[in-house]
């Protein structure tokens, strides 16, 4: 276990250092500083804002600065607004998204394992055929056209829930609901497909051998064995979640993180858009981190020293 | 005083795309209680659905037993609910399987496993349940049963499974054990000792078994009867002496050539069996074995045999038993079991 | 039963150990997942939607006398709903929306086949001599990929973006370069297992250089994962695509893809809901028919799964 901690801590450092470097040089390298889309401005005053955000200094020196500050955990301060740092925004803003991820996330799990196990049961019946459709279907449409049909009709046309903003339980449905479609439907079709191949298995004709009635076959051999497959999706799970509330975020006015995220490439704000980037790739890492563990947890054949892909 | 299981005339068959498999013919043996027999065949010849059958554990699509009964200590199997029969499995009939690598749940603790039909159908707590399970782990030869109680089935190497798997089977102290190919998958060291622990187990318990299994070498030490079964139909029946010194039937006399012996002179061949068996789909109207048989004769090709008593509890079915191919036979038996 | 006459206890003289069994004529591998396919009712739907949508991609904008970027800013030609003029309607611009609708899904269609094919070239090369080659190499090569892995794709994507001019060829890149390792690991697990086949170690043992076997024999062989992985690639990309457009990432206007469209559609939903149906309908089916018909090629391909 401890080894196998290591490691991943290690491959994480290695990630996170590359992505800082890179981030920081693909910013340099966007044409334009970040003020030339202004007006020309005096120069002094270009020359106090070279001075207060470094801009002199030779790259490498740059580069270093970054890399220190941000082991510190310093993202530094935002070019566009004043007054405000990185690490304020990260903080005001991240806690809305992570409650918007959180319940699609569990959502998504709970709806899809719950319409996966009943599709396998009543395989090739009515339950199983619409369940999938439909799945197929939620599957393929983006997830903005969901936005925007939601909005349109339950917003604009029926007045029955608020079109943007959040606070209330009611901003939370259309968002949510776009948001974890698209995951809704690969956790069915995953824990569908599953469930098959595990009741196929001969320890489940063991099972029955024993004279197990079926609800206990499934609750105590099947499940177990057949939600490995979701819990690896895990990972790319939120991974896709929170991609995916950039746009959800924007579209309904939510204040999270995507949305700033999405509105500093706009402005062209480095310091925020590195700042972010590199939260986010640490956020993701650790979430696939514990969702390893947890599947080491759950499948006792592995050995977390020698993981294989 | 009625036989421990009875079954009469069992027919089973595959409905798949292509049409009906008739996997099981018509068949019917009796087994007493304690007493061990043996059902050997090749691949196909339906043996493991004859066993399944036994307990129901076919797939109800495709597979349909489509005629006969089941007696076990009297009652219809056919005939009870899927309840009831849950009730059976497990409890009075135990059943082991071919692969013990496959047959064993991954993620739940072998102590679990064991436990699991005993506190199903004795309705025991959980402590005597475990009590149970160490005795079973004693009895089949695990060692150190505590720690193994713990364990996982990766843990354990192949031959410990298959000893886990009896375990499982014996655990609720059944009339019958049902054991399908249980030492194929092993080492050759490991079969003999599983062998000698089924056969060990028997004596102890006084439990009826059926060992389903292609090879005819491991029969001897532990049954007291054999079966030969072929496409579907019991083709030889009787002792173990009956099968291996007197056997009747060209398909039987075939699996003994093939079949290494320590007895065998240096240089003798192993002689394989030409040809497949047939397609179930299209069962032969005749004798099944005929395009295989070296001695087949015109009504062979015309009419399904009949089954012919040699002495008491050892027939076969085979025209070469008939009175008219009497010469023809007698030929025969002295190329064949030369 | 009658009797049986006595003349039948003759010998039957026979060839023994021959059948009249009935020999199923033998097929290929691809013949019998080409037969698997079109049992499968759905993919060959989706197969049959995406052939449309290709044609339509090609022939559609010639339909009408308008091109995609005729504008016309009279308020009477603005904003209008679908007519026998204009199927779809107009945008705000007073371009035709039919035209606009087929011209992007060209461009999606392009983006999606283009990128796919980016991915196949980085992945298949990259998976397959790390695979084959193997040894440290292969970790040091696997390593690398396990390091970008931890890498949000979108967010480079839009990195790229903003670094290179917004436009088609940067997009392709854009994806392409992003998007390959997932295919890279696929097909160095495929080659992996391949590898200690023998038909490896004959092809060596007569001579082959290891680009020749590589490329002739081990490659050919895990086509089929690589054609389902790339046949599920288009969908993604033109989803990605779309998600760029809405960020104002996408082709540069009068240019559109399906995705700016819906972008665009989005913006005027409240008052000409039409204008996001057309757009917004074609991508959902595009990118349905392409996952349908994966999905049916990943089913023929392994009958296993499918029962």
């Amino acid at each position: 276990m401890f080894r196998f901690l290591a490691r991943r801590v290690a491959t994480i450092i290695l990630s996170l250092f590359f992505i800082v470097t890179l981030t920081f040089f693909m910013m340099k390298a966007i044409p334009g500083g970040p003020f030339k889309s202004e007006k020309a401005l005096p120069p002094q005053i270009e020359q106090a804002i070279n001075e207060k955000y470094h801009l002199d200094d030779p790259l490498w020196k740059q580069y270093v600065d970054y890399l220190v500050r941000t082991a510190r955990w310093d993202l530094g301060p935002s070019f566009k607004y004043q007054y405000v740092t990185v690490n304020d925004i990260i903080r005001d803003y991240f806690p809305v998204s992570a409650q918007l991820g959180a319940v699609s996330v569990i959502l998504a799990l709970g709806l899809g394992i719950s319409a996966g196990i009943v599709s396998a049961l009543k395989q090739n019946q009515i339950q199983d055929y619409g369940t999938m459709i439909m799945a197929t279907l939620g599957f393929s449409v983006p997830s903005f056209v969901i936005a925007g049909l939601l909005q349109y009709l339950f917003a604009y046309k029926w007045h029955i829930l608020p079109p943007a903003m959040w606070g209330s339980w009611q901003n939370m449905v259309m968002p949510v609901l776009s948001l974890a479609t698209l995951p809704t439907c690969v956790i069915a079709r995953l824990m569908r497909t599953s469930m098959l191949e595990v009741l196929q298995q001969d320890y489940i004709k063991t099972a029955r051998a024993k004279g197990l009635p079926g609800h206990k076959i499934i609750t105590g051999h099947v499940l177990r064995n057949a939600i490995l497959p979701v819990v690896t999706y895990l990972g790319p799970l939120i991974a896709a979640i929170f991609t995916g509330s950039f746009i959800i975020e924007y579209i309904f006015a939510i204040p999270g993180l995507g949305r700033s995220f999405v509105t500093s490439v706009q402005n062209r704000d480095y310091t925020v858009i590195m700042g972010t980037t590199v939260f986010y790739s640490l956020f993701l890492m650790i979430m696939n981190l514990i969702v390893d563990i947890a599947y080491a947890i759950i499948d006792p054949r592995i050995k977390l020293a020698d993981r294989k892909e | 005083m009625t036989a421990l299981l009875e079954v009469k005339d069992l027919r089973v068959s595959f409905f798949i795309p292509a049409g009906e498999v008739q996997a099981v013919r018509g068949i019917s043996f009796t087994l007493e209680k304690g007493e061990s027999l043996a059902i050997v065949g090749e691949s196909g010849c339906g043996k493991s659905v004859t066993a399944q059958s036994i307990m129901r554990l076919l797939q109800s699509p495709p597979a349909k037993i489509v005629g006969g009964s089941i007696l076990f200590q009297g009652k219809d199997l056919l005939k009870l609910s899927e309840r009831e029969m849950e009730k059976v499995r497990g409890n009075e009939i135990g059943m082991i399987f071919q692969d013990p690598m496959t047959s064993l749940n991954p993620t739940m603790k072998i102590g679990k496993q064991i436990a699991e039909g005993v506190r199903l159908h004795l309705k025991v707590s959980s402590e005597d349940a475990k009590k149970r399970v160490l005795e079973m782990e004693n009895l089949v030869g695990l060692p150190h049963p505590e720690r193994r109680y713990n364990q996982y089935p990766h843990e354990f190497s192949g031959g410990m499974r298959q000893r886990t798997m009896i375990a499982m089977s014996l655990a609720c102290e059944p009339k019958l054990v049902i054991a399908d190919e249980p030492t194929t998958a092993l080492d050759v060291t490991i079969q003999a000792q599983i062998l000698e622990l089924m056969k060990d187990i028997q004596k102890r318990l006084d439990t009826a078994i059926i060992l389903i299994t292609h090879d005819l070498g491991i029969v001897a030490d532990l049954c007291h009867r054999v079966l030969v079964m072929y496409a579907g139909k019991i083709i030889e029946s009787g002792s173990i002496d009956d099968i291996f010194y007197n056997p009747q039937h060209p398909y039987t006399w075939g699996l003994l050539k093939s079949v290494p012996s320590i007895h065998s002179q240096e240089k003798q061949r192993l002689v394989p069996i030409p040809g497949q068996p047939p397609d179930l789909i299209k069962p032969p109207v005749g004798c099944a074995f005929m395009p295989r048989c070296k001695y087949a004769m015109k009504v062979c090709v015309e009419h399904d045999p009949a089954d012919f008593q040699i002495n008491d509890g050892h027939k076969a079915a085979c025209w070469l038993l008939h009175p008219a191919a009497a010469a023809i036979k007698e030929a025969a038996e002295l190329e064949a079991r030369a | 039963m009658d009797p049986i006459s006595n003349l039948l206890f003759q010998p039957f003289s026979h060839k023994i150990g021959e059948d009249e069994a009935i020999v199923r004529p033998n097929t290929t591998y691809w013949q019998d997942v080409w037969y698997r396919l079109k049992q499968n009712k759905g993919a060959i739907a989706g197969l049959v939607i995406v052939i449309i949508m290709i044609v339509m991609a090609i022939i559609g904008p010639y339909l009408t006398p308008y091109s995609y970027d005729t504008q016309n800013l009279a308020a009477e030609f603005t904003n209008q709903p679908p007519s026998s003029e204009h199927w779809f309607g107009t945008d705000d611009l007073g371009r035709d929306l039919f035209t606009r609708v087929w011209h992007g899904a060209r461009v999606s269609l392009l983006i999606g086949f283009l990128s796919a094919l980016v991915q196949f070239v980085i992945g298949v090369t990259y998976g397959g001599i790390s695979g084959y080659i193997g040894g440290w190499v292969d970790e040091v090569m696997m390593r690398i990929v396990e390091i970008l892995s931890g890498i949000p794709f979108l967010l480079y994507v839009i990195l790229l973006m903003v670094i290179l001019e917004p436009g088609l060829n940067t997009i392709l890149i854009a994806l392409g370069v992003v998007y390959w390792l997932s295919m890279a690991r696929l097909v160095r697990g495929q080659v992996l297992a391949l590898k200690e086949q023998e038909y490896v170690l004959a092809a060596r043992a007569l001579g082959a250089s290891q680009w020749r076997i590589i490329f002739r024999h081990l490659i050919p062989n895990c086509m089929g994962p690589i054609l389902v992985y790339s046949t599920l690639a288009i969908p993604e990309a033109i989803f990605a695509e779309a998600w760029l457009s809405f960020l104002g990432l996408g082709v540069s206007a009068p240019q559109a893809s399906l995705g700016m469209l819906v972008s665009d559609g989005i913006g005027a939903i409240r008052l000409y809901p039409y204008q996001l149906f057309f757009p917004a309908f074609f991508i959902s089916l595009t990118i349905l028919a392409f996952n349908i018909l994966g999905d049916g090629l990943r089913d023929a391909l392994d009958p296993r799964l499918r029962k």
